[in-house]
């Protein structure tokens, strides 16, 4: 289901609204949201020149970050807005997986490893990750130890990704389906060489993270949106 | 990966004599007094912490055999429990005292495993089974087959959760899909955005060998952004309480003729989701009591943060916890 991209952010049509850019944090959505085919607008943020602390955006989001998911009734009134992807993903789940293609029921004991593996991403991983792309890239000051410091962090984690890939055996993080727990990772492991991790010292998250990277809903939802030229 | 092993103990030594009750209510005198005897403290552990992390380093060596210490946590996992459950934390880790509030808020029954950093509790293999991260908290659910979840957003959504299914509802998060939503936020915001900053801004505040002041001032000018969008969210809670609660000065207060700290609503309770405290409130706290050790002052900087805190450090269930009574 093609995206349809709106600009006017005084206004949002009925349904589904992704404020995004193109990000880790941002293809997580767009990649559930593939996979479910569902209809949904987006309005792209432009984050260099600071839209999202903008008011508008403010008013939605008082963090100021991208992605929000906006949930529009018939009149314009917003329904939802919910901000932090892995929150975004749970609502996605339990307002239009109803048949757990992509997440676990709360009846089913993998429903809990799949949070713990989702609160991994969120309180580890991503911010990790993160802030080791800062002091590789950006930092206007070149710290040492902030770079080994987070190198050392990434590296360990990609390792407890890594054996919990080789423990479950299915080529999913947990259990025998792709669920949101490969959905939410995949973005940030797209990332790797942006962090300049090896992805060759660990062979089952390179083999996880090549055969999503094959699927046609992640093809499509790292061009949404897309990358100013 | 040995230095990923210090990084624990390092910021668990530092939080160790984390005060962990009510002072909110000391003067300023006192609480700077306070202060500064915890700088004391804290520049005491962290000699004790290079002490320790000789002896970590030691005990490292000693680990290709069985460490002797993994026995205590091999006796617990042969002979457990069959009711209630078991929180694996650590005597200065917030995030284990979050667990245990949420568990105390419930009324659930559980005993507590102080895990040994300085002894290598925490890669134990039974405790590396159930938490592939090797870090605290974990809890096992006795009555839900030893059942076990990590991460601390991971537990208080499980335990939420069963406890919904038992009872129908659950104050403290919401059986409505559009209310756990917003309560959701707050929780991953405070996981990925708030513990996280904090935890660096400690570390290369107290924990690291040479100062990096542009990485102190990079965390720690993030948790105040993180304290600011909160203070925000409150402030507009506490406007809206006011206007709808104290209507007869509303007008007042509208048309700016009448501050609104002078309102008798000024330090009633109010709460990012709803009229009530949720988990989106509760896990911030054992964060918030710890924040003066990065230079902050929530009185000063932001006093709705404050007066949130100081409402949640008094309620009997958090007291409770952070006491560590199981």
């Amino acid at each position: 289901m093609p995206a349809t991209y709106i600009s006017d952010t005084t206004k949002f049509p009925e349904g589904l609204t992704l404020l995004t850019s193109p990000t880790p944090n941002g293809y997580k959505v767009t990649l559930l949201l593939e996979l479910l085919k569902l209809p949904y607008h987006v309005k792209s943020i432009n984050l260099s020149s600071n839209e999202q602390k903008e008011d508008w955006f403010l008013k939605l989001n008082p963090n100021g970050k991208i992605p929000v998911l906006l949930n529009v009734g018939k009149d314009g009134e917003i329904i939802d807005a919910v901000s932090e992807s892995a929150a975004i993903l749970i609502y996605l789940a339990d307002k239009f997986d109803k048949d757990f293609k992509y997440h676990y029921a709360a009846s089913d004991p993998h429903y809990y490893e799949e949070l713990g593996w989702i609160f991994f991403q969120m309180a580890s991983l991503g911010p990790n990750q993160g802030q080791l792309h800062h002091f590789l890239n950006y930092a206007p000051e070149k710290v040492p130890y902030g770079i080994k410091r987070f190198t050392d962090e990434v590296n360990r984690l990609y390792g407890v990704l890594d054996e919990q890939l080789k423990r479950s055996g299915t080529g999913y993080i947990v259990g025998n389906k792709f669920s949101l727990a490969d959905l939410l990772t995949w973005p940030w492991v797209f990332r790797h060489e942006f962090a300049h991790i090896d992805l060759d010292k660990f062979p089952n998250v390179k083999k996880w993270f090549e055969k999503i990277s094959e699927l046609e809903a992640t093809k499509i939802a790292i061009t949404i949106p897309p990358k100013k030229a | 990966m040995q230095n990923s092993q210090q990084t624990i103990s390092h910021l668990s030594a530092g939080l160790r004599s984390v005060s962990l009750n009510d002072n909110n209510n000391s003067s300023d005198g006192s609480q700077n007094q306070q202060g500064q005897q915890q700088q004391a403290q804290l520049q005491q552990q962290q000699q004790q912490s290079q002490q320790q992390q000789q002896g970590q380093q030691q005990q490292q060596q000693q680990d290709i055999i069985i460490p002797e210490t993994s026995s205590r946590i091999s006796r617990f996992f042969q002979n457990q429990p069959t009711e209630g459950f078991t929180l694996f934390s650590h005597r200065s880790a917030p995030n284990g005292f979050k667990v245990a509030i949420i568990l105390s808020e419930l009324n659930y029954n559980y005993n507590t495993l102080f895990l040994d950093f300085n002894k290598g509790e925490q890669r134990a293999p039974e405790f590396v089974t159930i938490n592939p991260n090797a870090r605290v908290p974990a809890l096992i659910d006795h009555s839900n087959n030893n059942l076990s979840i990590w991460e601390s957003g991971a537990i208080i959504l499980y335990l939420c959760s069963k406890y919904l299914a038992e009872n129908g509802e659950c104050e403290i998060w919401s059986s409505d899909i559009n209310e756990q939503a917003k309560i959701n936020s707050f929780l991953f915001y405070q996981v990925s955005g708030h513990a996280t900053m904090m935890g660096q801004a400690l570390h290369f505040r107290y924990f690291h060998s040479q100062s990096v002041p542009s990485a102190v001032e990079r965390y720690t000018d993030e948790v105040r952004r993180v304290y600011g969008v909160i203070e925000m969210a409150l402030a507009e809670r506490r406007e809206a309480v006011i206007m709808e609660l104290d209507s007869e000065n509303a007008a007042a207060y509208s048309a700016g003729t009448t501050p609104l700290s002078q309102s008798r609503y000024f330090d009633y309770p109010v709460w990012l989701v709803g009229d009530r405290a949720t988990i989106a409130d509760l896990s911030f706290v054992p964060w918030n009591n710890v924040v003066d050790r990065i230079g902050i002052n929530l009185k000063v900087e932001y006093p709705e943060v404050y007066k949130w805190t100081k409402h949640m450090m008094r309620r009997p269930a958090v007291v409770r916890a952070l006491r560590g009574e199981d």
